[in-house]
């Protein structure tokens, strides 16, 4: 866990922004669902909220549930391949 | 006999604020707004008057596409490789013109990094490629959160073109900076002259 710490930090350091891609994604990339989920949720909430001063509250609200929705998912996922899955006998 | 009744208590605030802006004959498409809305995200909003929604919008959309360049690098977006990616990319406006002329001037020129000698076979003309090309998720992610801020920013100009100029500004009461009747002078009007001059557009951008 401490080496792969350091490993990201030291990777960090010579990583030169918009021109490399970013270091060590294939470990974190499920975290790009936030800004992913925050982008669309004020972009979309812009075009339809009608009382502009709820919309940061909407916006935000609404890239919660994204996120809620997508955890839930994968918890579900998770359970079937890891629990339910090795209940199914291989003939 | 035909006169229209008002609607009920329960939908007013509904008729006051339509939820989705729409093009009709009363409230043509501004074609103007629509544009300016592609020269960068959110500008066609601001420049019709409603300066908050286009400031949100345009948040919302350089968040995506920030992130996108962030993520995958200035590779993730590339006219000549990745043409169809580029066709929903290129929504976002001259940024992603922009970011695929820095990808074909530092990467592919070999300005910023070194160029790495692809395998082939024997026989094949030989590919070069810059050592900073984005490869696995990086570049997947990269080109689908850009690819989402050109999406999303032509929903935002589609919405620039229909929404009424200054549709949202206050329609009752005051805010501060807001152009209305000051306290001494609304005693001194007569009850006519007090509308509230906040609802009057500001701007009839492309209103042609």
């Amino acid at each position: 866990m401490r080496t792969a710490a350091v490993d990201v930090g030291t990777t960090l350091l010579a990583w030169t922004p918009f021109l490399q891609p970013a270091p060590a994604v294939d470990r974190w990339w499920w975290l790009l669902i936030i800004p992913l989920a925050v982008g669309i949720s004020f972009a979309y909430k812009a075009t339809r909220t009608a009382d502009i001063a709820r919309l940061p509250r909407e916006a935000l609200r609404m890239s919660a549930l994204i996120v809620a929705a997508m955890v839930g998912l994968a918890l579900f996922t998770h359970a079937i391949v890891i629990w339910l899955l090795p209940y199914l006998v291989a003939e | 006999m035909s006169q229209t009744n008002p609607p009920p208590a329960r939908f007013a605030h509904a008729s006051k604020n339509p939820p989705v802006s729409e093009s009709s004959p009363s409230n043509p498409f501004r074609f103007g707004a629509f544009l300016i809305g592609w020269v960068f995200p959110g500008l066609g909003h601001v420049v019709s008057g409603n300066a908050k929604r286009g400031v949100y919008a345009m948040a919302g959309v350089l968040t995506l596409f920030i992130s996108g360049l962030l993520v995958g690098g200035v590779d993730c977006v590339d006219r000549r490789e990745d043409a169809l990616w580029f066709l929903g990319q290129a929504g976002a406006g001259p940024i992603a013109f922009g970011a695929s002329y820095a990808n074909d001037a530092f990467l592919k020129s070999g300005s910023a990094a070194p160029m790495i000698e692809m395998p082939s076979y024997p026989g094949a003309p030989k590919i070069t490629v810059s050592s900073f090309k984005g490869v696995g998720h990086s570049n997947d992610f990269g080109t689908l959160l850009v690819f989402l801020a050109g999406l999303l920013n032509i929903c935002v100009m589609l919405d620039a073109g229909t929404r009424e100029p200054g549709s949202d500004r206050p329609t009752s009461g005051r805010r501060a900076g807001d152009a209305g009747p000051r306290k001494g002078a609304a005693a001194a009007t007569t009850p006519t002259s007090t509308t509230p001059t906040s609802t009057t557009p500001t701007s009839t951008m492309g209103g042609a």
